[in-house]
């Protein structure tokens, strides 16, 4: 069974385009709309990748990786952090948040394969 | 995939349109004084999620321009720069020129110059000395320029410089120690020790190697020195330090790559092999492992790990002196994760997952089509209901169903439902350049904005909502001396109101100014030829004069309104909406606009007559009352011409079924004669042979198989199956070829 991932982004075309270029890479996506729902699919679909945007409604990226976190059974999960432009007090910010890794947008769908590869084979 | 990318694409437009409302709405709150942080937040995140699309689908000048707002945006955000009234001012210039090159991008158009306006968001960054501040990533302005063949814009070099979460590199500086024959680079050796906690949030050292084995890399070496004894060993730390070899010709880059999401502080040393670390391993071949006598080359098993991480990892150690006891139980550390998650899946599935997505994004001809089909529904209950006796109704559950069907109506309409909000929202903003162009100081107060109404009908307001603030603005608001002398406040107010009234939406438009003139009003329209000089005349008849075509009474044609096509052009929309425009003036008081709008275009209220063996169904919109004459009350002006008088005024009278061809024998007194308002001709009598009912009839176009008929808006089909043609009444009574107005377009299918 190929890899499921979860992706977490307020911008319906983002998460489409998340889609498509996973899917074409032999990923299983599914998709939330923001923070909060981000928290309740990762319990029903317990994916193998949670990526996720930083500036959503409702409950930020920082916060839903948190919260994640704070579940002992996703404590191992990979989940990389999506996001415009990452300073280095982001990356720290999301790092203490308990990201594994980031990802710029936008994304060439072979970096995107790449990064996700580096945390999810 | 391009059709994908596509609709895709089309979907950013939607999100960029939505976004522009919400940053509009909230530069305009701003513009009022409201510079709370959820306000300038709401602004900053339409505009980042505006730029973050704009990139992805390859829209450089918006991405440009949407990066450069956003600068300023972030800063303000950050409480940086002050969100004075100038800095807002500019802001919304700024959005203006966002609003442009949205449409630019959606429209393959010639984006909008924007030097004028990046040079001010500049200096607004620079008036602080912010530009500085803001982060590298964010300033790089080049990104623009390299579109690459997938469309995608890369946002900054980040991309193609991943480097780790505060890391600081502890490799050592190539330059400084390296000088490598310029002909043949030096193989690399590289050092990689995890820090603690490396294996915390889904890090995985393995990964990292087995990405460096990709591109030609051979572990050389482990160092297992720190290993504690199996009592203190964290789960979540690495104990191990590896050293690995990769040939000269990759890139150190691409190596650093690979460490991207290495936890901080971690040991990471990447050098030409033949500078630096000579000293602890010398071009080690496979065979020197045995000298160590510790492992086996990690090469050879790793690839094995891809289907069961944990059980390999076990095979790793086979000889091991030392660590052999614990050794297991590190190294099945990092692939926890991994049998955890395989196995809760099953035992845990439904756990947690009561809740599901609360919202998804529709097509909306997918929900067009649902409600269509529900429609059929609808009518299919009625056929049964129609051919069904009471008793069999009952027997089969007929009501039941009927209600369900209802319901499912019911609530696929609150499907297309959205808060009216989205149309209000423009209203602040052109308020605000209404008050700068007339100076006429104007405050708003909105009530009932998030009541629901159905997208079309949302969509369609808009302009008869501007035509009428404008209308407010410009002719009812007096100007500031003018309101002081008349003992007003200096500033208008205009109320706009939103409220649902059975199946109908009122929404109301309301100002404090002068109220209608209505002897100027009077005397324009018998100027204008509207009116005839001694027609007896209504205050309230003087009042809808406004809205007559061709009126107007701007003594100078403004700017704002006063074209002449404001009023009647806002009642036209409404009407074809399938609504009602009503006035409301008190002198010196002011103004009242009220619009009844039904919830939806889908689904009209009719009253169904007959005509000989034919149905025609009325829109019950239009009805004003229903006579049955007397004899005599009707008569013949002309051989082709008839009115009805009735209370002592005479309508003209048209029998419907000559208007369609059809023969009828009856006399007035066997008939009835039903007066509808139109736009076209006033109130006029429309004879029918009887009424059958009154129903809610589900719209179908006719404009698909057939061209438009004139007088005919769709047709419907009643309970009995059979189909009754829905009259357009402005255009049937109009005196001259009027055109339809009457808009069943769109909606229904």
């Amino acid at each position: 069974m190929s890899k499921l991932i979860l992706t977490v982004d307020d911008s319906a075309s983002m998460r489409m385009l998340l889609k498509a270029s996973l899917a074409a890479q032999g990923f299983r996506v599914e998709a939330a709309d923001d923070g909060e729902h981000g928290l309740e699919r990762m319990h029903e679909v317990k994916p193998d990748l949670l990526i996720t945007d930083i500036n959503m409604p409702k409950m930020d990226g920082f916060e839903l990786i948190e919260a994640v976190r704070s579940v002992p059974e996703f404590r191992g999960t990979p989940i990389l952090v999506l996001s415009t432009e990452f300073s280095d007090e982001k990356k720290t910010r999301a790092r203490e948040a308990g990201a594994t890794g980031w990802i710029t947008k936008p994304f060439e769908a072979a970096k995107l394969g790449a990064a996700v590869r580096r945390v999810c084979p | 995939m391009s059709d994908e990318l596509d609709e895709i694409q089309g979907i950013f437009f939607e999100e960029c349109a939505e976004g522009l409302a919400v940053a509009e709405q909230g530069l305009s709150a701003m513009a009022e004084g409201d510079v709370s942080s959820e306000t300038i937040a709401g602004v900053f995140r339409a505009v980042h999620s505006i730029k973050g699309g704009s990139g992805a689908f390859g829209h450089a000048a918006l991405l440009a321009f949407s990066h450069r707002f956003e600068n300023v945006l972030d800063e303000v955000r950050a409480g940086r720069i002050p969100a004075s009234g100038e800095v807002t001012q500019t802001m919304l210039g700024a959005f203006d020129i966002l609003s442009d090159h949205v449409t630019a991008a959606q429209g393959g158009t010639e984006p909008p110059a924007d030097a004028v306006m990046l040079e001010q968001l500049d200096a607004i960054l620079e008036s602080k000395g912010a530009a500085s501040q803001v982060s590298p990533v964010v300033t790089a302005p080049e990104p623009v320029a390299e579109l690459d063949d997938f469309g995608f814009t890369p946002v900054a070099a980040v991309i193609d410089d991943f480097d780790p979460f505060g890391f600081e590199p502890v490799a050592v500086e190539l330059d400084d120690f390296a000088s490598p024959e310029p002909a043949e680079p030096a193989g690399w050796t590289v050092r990689f020790g995890p820090s603690r906690g490396a294996l915390a949030n889904g890090g995985e050292p393995m990964l990292v190697i087995r990405e460096l084995e990709e591109m030609g890399a051979a572990v050389t070496a482990v160092d297992t020195g720190a290993l504690p004894g199996l009592r203190d060993l964290d789960p979540e730390d690495s104990y191990f330090v590896w050293t690995l070899t990769l040939p000269g010709s990759v890139a150190e880059q691409d190596i650093r790559d690979c460490f991207d999401f290495v936890a901080p502080d971690s040991l990471i040393e990447i050098a030409r092999a033949a500078a630096v670390v000579m000293v602890m391993v010398e071009e080690p071949a496979a065979e020197d492992f045995d000298g160590f006598g510790v492992f086996e080359p990690l090469p050879v098993s790793l690839p094995d790990l891809d289907l069961a991480p944990a059980e390999p990892m076990l095979t790793l150690v086979p000889a091991a002196a030392a660590p052999a006891v614990s050794a297991p139980v590190v190294q099945a550390a990092p692939a926890k994760a991994a049998p955890a998650q395989a196995e809760k899946p099953k035992a845990e599935a439904r756990q947690g997952s009561v809740e599901v997505a609360q919202s998804i994004r529709v097509d909306l001809s997918k929900l067009d089509q649902l409600l269509n089909l529900v429609g059929e529904l609808v009518i299919r209950g009625s056929i049964l209901s129609d051919r069904l006796s009471p008793a069999d109704q009952e027997r089969v559950e007929l009501p039941e169903l009927s209600r369900l069907t209802r319901q499912i109506q019911d609530n696929v309409m609150s499907l297309r439902a959205q808060p009216i909000k989205q149309a209000f929202s423009r209203v602040p903003r052109m308020l605000r350049d209404l008050s700068a162009e007339t100076g006429k100081k104007v405050v708003l107060e909105t009530i009932g904005e998030m009541t629901e109404v159905d997208k079309g009908v949302i969509e369609k307001i808009g302009d008869p909502l501007t035509h009428m603030i404008r209308n407010a603005v410009d002719h009812g608001i007096e100007s500031a001396e003018e309101r002081l002398a008349a003992g007003k406040p200096a500033e208008g107010t205009i109320h706009l109101s939103a409220e649902q009234k059975g199946a109908r939406i009122i929404v109301r438009v309301r100002d404090d100014g002068r109220g209608i003139n209505r002897e100027r009003v009077r005397a324009k329209a018998i100027e204008r030829g509207i009116i005839s000089a001694d027609a007896p005349i209504s205050d309230e008849e003087i009042d809808g004069l406004i809205c007559a075509p061709g009126f107007s009474t701007a003594e100078t044609i403004s700017n704002i309104s006063g074209r002449g096509v404001g009023m009647d052009v806002v009642r036209s929309n409404v009407e074809a909406l399938g609504g009602r425009l009503e006035i409301n003036s008190v002198p010196g008081e002011g103004t009242t606009f009220t619009m009844a709008l039904p919830l939806t275009l889908a689904i009209l209220d009719g009253m169904i007559v007959r005509l000989g063996d034919q149905r025609f169904v009325l829109p019950l919109a239009n009805v004003i009352e229903t006579v049955q004459p007397e004899p005599g009350q009707v008569q013949a002006t002309s051989p082709s011409s008839e009115v009805i008088e009735l209370r002592g005024q005479y309508l003209p009278v048209r029998r419907v079924g000559e208007l369609f061809g059809m023969r009828s024998h009856r006399v007035p007194e066997d008939s009835l004669v039903i007066i509808v308002e139109s736009e076209t001709a006033g109130n006029v009598g429309l004879m029918v042979d009887t009424i059958d009912n009154r129903r809610e009839v589900v719209i179908k176009s006719l404009e698909d198989n057939l061209h438009p008929i004139r007088g005919l808006g769709g047709a419907t089909i009643l309970g009995d199956g059979s189909i009754a043609l829905i009259l357009d009444i402005d255009a049937l009574v109009a005196p001259t070829g009027g055109s339809s107005k009457y808009a069943l377009k769109g909606m229904a299918a």
